[in-house]
Order: C-alpha cells, then sequence, then structure tokens
C-alpha cells in the first residue's frame, strides 16, 4: 500500500540555514527550549525580588538591588513591585511554560514520535517561533518605557488596566505582545492538529501514539479554539487604550452609553481556564508515558487516561465562571459553575488511579526523568485536591484573593509544568542534543529543587488561609498579618533555595550540551516508542524510511519476549503466548 | 493501487483541508467573542442606541453588503470553473475589484460616521461599530492578499491548484458571512 512520504530536505549548511531560519521542527523545537529557559530566568528573578520584598520590607534588595533601584537605594518600590508580579505571571505563563512545554516538546516529539519526518507545514512553524520572539521583544522592551511595564496582574483587569488605571505604554505593548504570541502559538497549534491527524506512521491509530502526543494535541486543540477569545479580548482593550474606544471603562470614565469592565474577565477567563489545561496538558501526557516507561510495565488503562484528558478538555470549556464567584454573579450561576467543575474531579481521578496503576508493582527505575515524574504526581495531587476548595462557592469566597490561590494555582500551573518540563528535558536530552545529562546532579537537582519547591508552595498555602492577601506591597502594615513574618521568611528562603537548585540544572544542562564528550546511546532508556529506533541525536530527515507501526506506545514487561530486552519497539510485532 | 503522486496530492488536499477548517474555526471563534460583547451590552442597555445618538447610516452598509456579495459570487464562479480546469480570468479579476471597493466603502463607512459627529469613543455603540468594522477590514485586507496570491494561477502554462482556491475562497465566503451578520446586527435591526 502506498502511503505519504514527505520530502527528505536537504541538510542545511550554513549557521543561518541551521540554527535561525530553521525549517527543522527539532531546531524549532530547540529554539523554543532556549527561548523558554531565557524567561524562565527573568521570571524567577523577579519572583526572588518580589519574594525578597514580602520577606524584608523596606531592605534593599541584595546585590544587584542598587544598579535596579537607585532613585530608593536598591529597595524595590511599590510600583515596581507590582511591575514585578504581573510580569512574573505574563512570563512564567506565556514565555517560559508555553514555549517549554508546547513550544520545544510539542514541536521536537510530535514528528518523531508518530514517525514523520517534519510538521505538515514547515514554514509556518518557523513564522510561530519568530513571532514568538517579536512577542518577546516587545514585552521586554515595555519594562523600558518611561512609566514601566504592565502592572494590572498577569490577568489584567480593567480598570486596572485601561488607560485610567495604568497610563503609559507599558500595558498596551504588553496587550500587543500577548496578541502577537496568541497568533504565534496558534500557527502551531494548525501544524500540531494537522501533523498528528495527517502524518501519523501506516499502522499508527489515535490510541497508539504516546500519550505525550494525546496531551500535545489535546493542547493545540484548546489553543486553537479558545486564544482567539483572548486575542478579541486584549484587541478591544488595545483599542480602549489607543483609539479611545470605550468597551471596558465604566462609571464617569464612560461619559456617554456604558462600557462593562466585568465583561473583560469574563472574556479572560473563557480563554483562561482552559489555558490551565493547555499548560498541564502536555505535561500529564510526558509523565503518563514516563511513569509506564520508567516502571517497566504498560500504562494502566492507557486508553481511559487518553479518554479522561478528553474529558477533561471538554469540560474546561464550560467552568471558567469559578474564577469570578466574588463578581456578584447569580446564584443559580456559581452553582451551575460549581457544579461543572466538580465534576471535572470524575475523570481527574481515573487518570490520576491509573497513574498508581501504572506504579503498581511496578520495577521501577529511579531515574531522574521518573523522579521528577513521582513529583508530578505528588504536586498535582497537592493542587488539584486543594482547587477542590476554590471550586466550591462557599469556601471561595473567604480564599479568594489570598496567597492559598496562589499557592494552589502554583502547585497545578508552576510545579507541575516545571517539573513535567524537567522530566521532559532530562528524558529527551540523548535525542534532542546527543548527551546525557549527569544522573547524579539531575538528582541533586531534583531533591533540592522539590523541598524548595514545596516550602513556597505549600507555605503560600498556608499564609494564604491564615487570612494574608495577594498583591500587597507591605502586607505587614496590617497588625494581624504580622505574625505571618516569620512564615514569609521561610517563605523566601525557600524560593532561593529552589532559584539555587536551578544552577545545578544549568551547569549540567551547559556541561552536557557544550563540553560532554562522551555521546549518548541510541536507545539509552530503553523505551519502544518511535523515536528511539533512530540515532541519537535524531538526523535532519528523521527517519530513513517511515516506520509501520505493529503494537502500542507501552509494550514493556512482556513474559513472552526473548529477545533479551523487556521491552519492544513500535515496529515490532506484539509478541504473544 | 493508487500511484504514490496521488497519494501525495491526496495528503496535501486532506492536510489543507484540515488546517483551513482550524483557521476557520479560529477566526470564527474571535468574531463569536466580539458579538457576544455586543449582545451582551445590548441586551443589558437600559436605551439603545445610547441616548443622544442619531440614526445610523444605512445605505452605506448596504452598498458595502451588495459589494462584498458580488465579490463572493464572483469567486464562488471562479473556483467552480477553476475545480473543471478553466482558467477564466474575468470571474476572479471582477472579485477582487468588488472586494477592494468593499474595503473602500468602509472608508466611506468612517467618514460619514465621523461627519455624523460620531466618533469610536462618542459611546459603547459607535466603539462597537468601530471596532468590529476596523477588525473585519484587516481580515479583509488579509483575504485581498489571498486573493492576489491566485493571480500566478491562472497565468496559461501555471500548475493546477484547485486546493489553494478552494482554500482562499473559504475565507473569503467566511468574511463574507461574518459581514451580513455584521450588517444585520449592528445596522439593521
Amino acid at each position: 500500500m502506498a502511503f505519504y512520504e514527505q520530502p527528505i530536505h536537504p541538510k542545511p549548511t550554513t549557521f543561518l540555514s541551521k540554527y535561525m531560519i530553521s525549517f527543522d521542527h527539532k531546531v524549532i523545537g530547540k529554539q523554543f527550549l532556549w527561548y523558554g529557559i531565557f524567561f524562565l530566568f527573568v521570571g524567577g528573578l523577579m519572583a526572588l525580588m518580589i519574594r525578597w520584598t514580602l520577606a524584608f520590607p523596606g531592605v534593599p534588595f541584595p546585590v544587584i538591588g542598587k544598579a535596579l533601584f537607585p532613585e530608593t537605594g536598591g529597595v524595590i518600590p511599590p510600583d515596581t513591585y507590582a511591575m514585578l508580579f504581573t510580569m512574573h505571571g505574563t512570563i512564567m505563563i506565556f514565555y517560559a511554560i508555553t514555549p517549554i512545554l508546547i513550544g520545544a516538546f510539542g514541536n521536537f516529539c510530535i514528528p518523531l514520535m508518530i514517525g514523520a519526518r517534519d510538521m505538515a507545514f514547515p514554514l509556518l512553524n518557523m513564522l510561530s517561533f519568530w513571532l514568538a520572539v517579536v512577542s518577546g521583544v516587545i514585552l521586554l522592551g515595555s519594562l523600558f518605557t518611561p512609566l514601566g511595564a504592565a502592572a494590572g496582574g498577569w490577568t489584567s483587569y480593567p480598570t486596572l488596566s485601561t488607560l485610567v488605571g495604568s497610563p503609559g505604554t507599558g500595558q498596551t505593548l504588553w496587550s500587543l505582545a500577548i496578541f502577537i504570541l496568541g497568533a504565534s502559538s496558534t500557527m502551531g497549534a494548525i501544524n500540531y492538529i494537522t501533523t498528528i491527524i495527517t502524518l501519523r506512521a501506516p499502522g499508527m491509530g489515535y490510541f497508539d501514539m504516546p500519550l505525550t502526543i494525546w496531551g500535545l494535541w489535546l493542547t493545540a486543540i484548546l489553543n486553537a479554539i479558545f486564544l482567539p477569545v483572548l486575542g478579541a479580548g486584549v484587541l478591544l482593550l488595545i483599542f480602549d487604550r489607543v483609539f479611545g474606544t470605550t468597551f471596558f471603562l465604566a462609571g464617569a470614565a464612560a461619559t456617554s452609553g456604558s462600557g462593562d469592565p466585568v465583561l473583560f474577565q469574563h472574556v479572560f477567563w473563557i480563554f483562561g481556564h482552559p489555558e490551565v489545561y493547555i499548560l498541564i496538558l502536555p505535561a500529564w501526557g510526558i509523565v503518563s508515558d514516563l511513569l509506564a516507561f520508567f516502571s517497566r510495565k504498560p500504562a494502566f488503562g492507557a486508553k481511559a487516561t487518553a479518554l479522561s484528558m478528553t474529558t477533561i478538555t471538554i469540560l474546561s470549556t464550560l467552568v471558567y465562571g469559578h474564577h469570578m464567584f466574588t463578581t456578584q454573579m447569580s446564584p443559580l450561576l456559581t452553582q451551575t459553575f460549581m457544579t461543572l467543575t466538580m465534576t471535572i474531579s470524575i475523570p481527574s481521578a481515573i487518570f490520576f488511579a491509573n497513574w498508581l496503576g501504572t506504579l503498581w508493582k511496578g520495577s521501577i527505575r529511579f531515574t531522574s526523568p521518573m523522579l521528577f515524574s513521582l513529583g508530578v504526581v505528588f504536586v498535582f495531587g497537592l493542587g488539584g485536591l486543594t482547587g477542590l476548595y476554590l471550586g466550591t462557592v462557599t469556601t471561595d469566597l473567604y480564599l479568594h484573593d489570598t496567597y492559598f490561590v496562589v499557592g494552589h494555582f502554583h502547585y497545578t500551573m508552576a510545579a507541575s509544568v516545571l517539573l513535567g518540563g524537567f522530566a521532559a528535558i532530562y528524558f529527551w536530552m540523548p535525542k534532542m542534543f546527543g548527551m546525557m545529562l549527569s544522573e547524579f546532579w539531575a538528582k541533586v537537582h531534583f531533591w533540592i529543587t522539590m523541598v524548595g519547591l514545596n516550602g513556597v508552595f505549600f507555605g503560600m498555602m498556608m499564609v494564604g488561609y491564615a487570612g494574608m492577601h495577594r498583591r500587597l506591597y507591605n502586607p505587614f502594615v496590617y497588625e494581624f498579618m504580622q505574625n505571618m513574618i516569620p512564615m514569609n521568611k521561610m517563605i523566601t528562603y525557600s524560593a532561593y533555595l529552589m532559584g539555587a537548585a536551578q544552577l545545578i540544572f544549568v551547569v549540567n544542562f551547559v556541561h552536557a550540551i557544550f563540553f560532554k564528550k562522551e555521546k549518548a546511546s541510541d536507545n539509552p532508556w530503553e523505551v519502544g516508542t518511535l523515536e528511539w529506533t533512530i540515532p541519537s541525536p535524531a538526523p535532519h530527515y528523521n527517519f530513513d524510511k517511515i516506520p509501520v507501526v505493529k503494537c502500542g506506545p507501552h509494550e514493556l514487561g512482556n513474559p513472552n519476549l526473548t529477545t533479551g530486552r523487556d521491552f519492544q519497539y513500535q515496529t515490532e510485532n506484539l509478541v504473544e503466548a | 493501487m493508487r500511484t504514490q503522486a496521488e497519494v501525495n496530492s491526496q495528503y496535501m488536499l486532506q492536510a489543507n483541508s484540515i488546517a483551513m477548517v482550524v483557521v476557520l474555526i479560529m477566526f470564527g471563534m474571535l468574531f463569536a467573542t466580539l458579538f457576544l460583547g455586543y449582545a451582551v451590552y445590548r441586551l443589558t442597555a437600559q436605551v439603545w442606541p445610547p441616548s443622544g445618538m442619531t440614526a445610523l447610516p444605512l445605505l452605506i452598509p448596504a452598498v458595502s453588503t451588495i459589494l462584498i456579495g458580488l465579490s463572493s459570487f464572483f469567486l464562488w464562479n471562479f473556483e467552480t470553473q477553476y475545480k473543471v480546469g478553466a482558467k477564466q480570468r474575468l470571474p476572479l479579476f471582477t472579485s477582487i475589484f468588488f472586494g477592494l471597493a468593499f474595503i473602500a466603502s468602509q472608508f466611506v463607512l468612517w467618514s460619514t460616521l465621523k461627519s455624523q459627529g460620531l466618533f469610536a469613543g462618542s459611546n459603547i455603540f459607535t466603539s462597537i461599530i468601530y471596532a468590529f468594522t476596523w477588525i473585519h477590514v484587516g481580515h479583509m485586507v488579509m483575504a485581498v492578499i489571498g486573493l492576489f496570491y491566485l493571480l500566478p494561477l491562472i497565468a496559461d502554462k501555471a500548475e493546477l491548484k484547485p486546493n489553494r482556491v478552494i482554500n482562499v475562497a473559504k475565507f473569503w465566503h467566511f468574511l463574507g458571512i461574518v459581514w451580513l451578520l455584521m450588517f444585520f446586527t449592528i445596522f439593521v435591526i
């Protein structure tokens, strides 16, 4: 039977064609990885500044404080504090997590894991990356505008984000940057969806796809549907700021007719709640695969896991209202949104139980990708369970806008995704760069990160439960919060520990790429998905001959195997008794 | 058994069609969000149109509707003939002409609104009119570039690429439908 074979593109030879304007999905994946790591550093530095302010209000920020804030002697000023938490949230969500999990691993893994030579539209893929660069430059440029960058929070609610709340060009540039990044992400989504539907290797049905691909595919679908909603919202916000329209103005500001600031919240969260899943679905997929690979047994209930992820994807589109319980929403609506939110627990519990089922009686190999995957199981469990209190109207009314919310979403969106991202980097490093990262230092990195991370995010939930509000420059001017100073210091020390742990990763990563001489083998982890059937690093054409898939991605620990291996490649017939 | 060339051609058709469906869903969501916002403003307003507003000009939007309708009709005509191998130049040129005329009519509309003292910041209704038409025209400009992208295909020796024509036409007709919705919901009712 004849099947479509993408042409093998000529090998790039110049620096420009090889590293800058490459059409190769692997190079674009690496470009997104470097981009994401850069912004992770910028956003992380901002987080440390925020934490410093909360632990030591009025004390100059160490080392670089005087250079950054000379007019206050190194103390972070209140308006800058608002910019810092706004830009930290924006950068981490849109410019660090998204490029690493979706941009880097989406681009790198999809063609390799489905047996394709490249994405369906390589030119669109390249444009997607460079549009993201333009957006990043605009966002960083906004830091240097006269009145500073955006300071209305990562959600940019009007009226904080209209000209009334944020004069100057910083907020306008923020909106423009997000719009452009949205265009970039939707370009990627078109590519991912089309590639997965049309370029799967012969024999690969949807349930033969690795769960990583399921996660990335569902993410792309959510991106394609909901990013334009945010696009429409920020476009109208730009019009309000630049052309004087009145969409989100209210009261005296809108002198005739009336705008509606709360409408932006609706638009934002119609996009924003699916965005949570846009970020977490790739990590879920990756972890679902890695748990099976390193338990040396098939993924428990793989089809149910894929279908649960699909169900969660669908339900995620119906629950956004739980972010707005405190906006005087009708009680009928709050209860509807609460019920819908609770129903997400059902598919979540199914696939979480499947993770545990995969681990049960497995011959677990505690490699670095496995440790990070187990970390995801722990932190996502904690983050998911604490979400129940925020999805319930009665408890949310108390907890809303406290640090409990900050702790919760950092557990789900930051910790889970960060650990999932590290699991992916450690796992695919040999296929990406042809080098293994040091396992010893990877494990040191994991344990210190876990200690720091839990100190930060669990601490946040505790102070939040005690009533500490988010976004306050110096919460301790209020007497009832003063007894939370020691806990805040503990959170800050934990944050610095977590930050320091990332230096271990950076040194390990840079050493492996630029200085290590020992090459990785083709299949160092001994797994059977398609990318491990080709040399490390993957050649520019991926597959010389398009592979034919004959079994699933998690054929490990089959007692009937007589090959001396405990796994099968997807290109091999399933060994039966 | 199909040849490799047939398989490749079938693949390209499938991939491009899927991508185009995704693109239309994306743009559909963008405009749906705008219409949703409009519905909220209109349904929650105590007085509509906002007090102090004179009647909106109906003639120019009606002319715009005719222009975009004619453009869509001629593009459909071109597409139908192209799919059976006939490279008819006139329908494509006519479609481009009416498309450009539609964009010009939008400039006339904005100018007329301004002459009536209706500016983007006058009230929420004028904000909606200007913003929606700006966004729509922005997309029309992209779509016109798409029509120009079809021009090389009508050269005598050019290879037949019906897929490209079908996809550009889908986007063009989509924008026509969006305008029609805008015309009725903003200017007529």
